[in-house]
């Protein structure tokens, strides 16, 4: 176990980390939260091009959803459905989904992200810094001169559970998302609705007691995905106008 | 072992899967049965390392450089 402890340290915890610190030393003000903010938009718009994929994906999808309606008429079973939806895809080589991998991958790389936003203002933190990267003695956790982000903030938890919330909202919108519509079967709907409730309730009051620098990077990781959802669906709104045409 | 491995699956179905289907909303799998419920039959009928690996594998297969599409355990079982 300690063994995979210190690859994840040296592979991911330490590299973010050391970039943290370098973008708090260049940006004006040294302002840990506008480094946060930074970072994890940063590391957002590396992560873009899978989207982007999926967003074409769901157009060249839209033009197919005749014959998929066609196809779920015949087929009553759900779990067939859901078969014969994925062979549907092979054969015409679309897949809304980008697949299991690239999340394992992702994973590992949000948590370190995570740990770092919460360990980052220990002192000790910063002997885990590479010699080239400067050393700036203490760290100002001062977000804003308002936010202390060392310590739990209300106002950021409260914030990071509302932006989960518009969040959750725009993903859910639709409830006709192509190819979608099938996998969600009952169990997922049900789910989906306590979700949409459920989680950002229960982020709220893990936000409640951790450093404020968690719930503010949840709040601009939501933001974010907010954002790239939004243009999904507008895509999505305008292909379906032309095909009504 | 077996029983944990099951239980830590199911969870990561019920509890995790739709956590990380918000956060990732276009990143779901490629194929049918999604690779946490293959895994979960890969480990029932072919023990632990057997299925774990079967597990492994499909998850390193559900990339976008896949094809994707109906890949089921039972086929394997089978032969």
């Amino acid at each position: 176990m300690d063994f995979f402890i210190t690859i994840f340290n040296e592979a991911l915890y330490r590299p973010i980390f050391n970039f943290l610190i370098f973008v708090y030393n260049v940006i004006p003000g040294r302002d840990f939260g506008i480094a946060i903010i930074i970072v994890t938009i940063l590391l957002r718009i590396l992560l873009f091009p899978l989207a982007h994929k999926a967003l074409k994906s769901q157009k060249a999808l839209q033009e197919l959803q005749p014959k998929i309606k066609e196809m779920q008429g015949k087929i009553k079973n759900k779990e067939e459905q859901a078969k014969k939806l994925l062979e549907f895809y092979k054969e015409n080589k679309i897949n809304p989904f980008s697949g299991c991998l690239p999340i394992l991958i992702q994973l590992p790389i949000l948590i370190a992200l995570y740990r770092v936003f919460l360990h980052g203002l220990d002192p000790s933190s910063l002997d885990a810094l590479y010699p080239f990267i400067q050393n700036p003695g203490t760290i100002n956790p001062t977000f804003l001169s308002i936010i202390d982000l060392s310590k739990p903030n209300y106002w950021l938890a409260i914030l990071a559970g509302v932006s989960q919330y518009i969040q959750s909202k725009a993903t859910f919108q639709k409830k006709d998302k192509p190819g979608q519509g099938m996998l969600n079967s009952d169990f997922s709907k049900s789910m989906t609705m306590s979700f949409l409730y459920v989680m950002p309730v229960f982020l709220v009051v893990i936000s409640w007691k951790l450093p404020a620098g968690l719930p503010l990077y949840w709040v601009i990781t939501m933001l974010f995905s907010w954002g790239q959802q939004v243009i999904v669906n507008k895509g999505f709104k305008k292909t379906l106008s032309t095909v009504d045409k | 072992m077996k029983e944990i491995l099951l239980s830590v699956l199911k969870i990561y179905k019920i509890v995790l899967s739709p956590i990380i289907s918000t956060v990732f909303p276009y990143y779901g799998c490629r194929f049918w049965p999604t690779c946490s419920d293959y895994t979960y039959k890969a480990v029932e009928t072919l023990g632990v390392v057997k299925g774990s690996f079967m597990g492994i594998k499909r998850v390193i297969r559900c990339s976008p450089f896949s094809k994707g599409g109906a890949d089921d355990i039972n086929i394997y079982h089978k032969i």
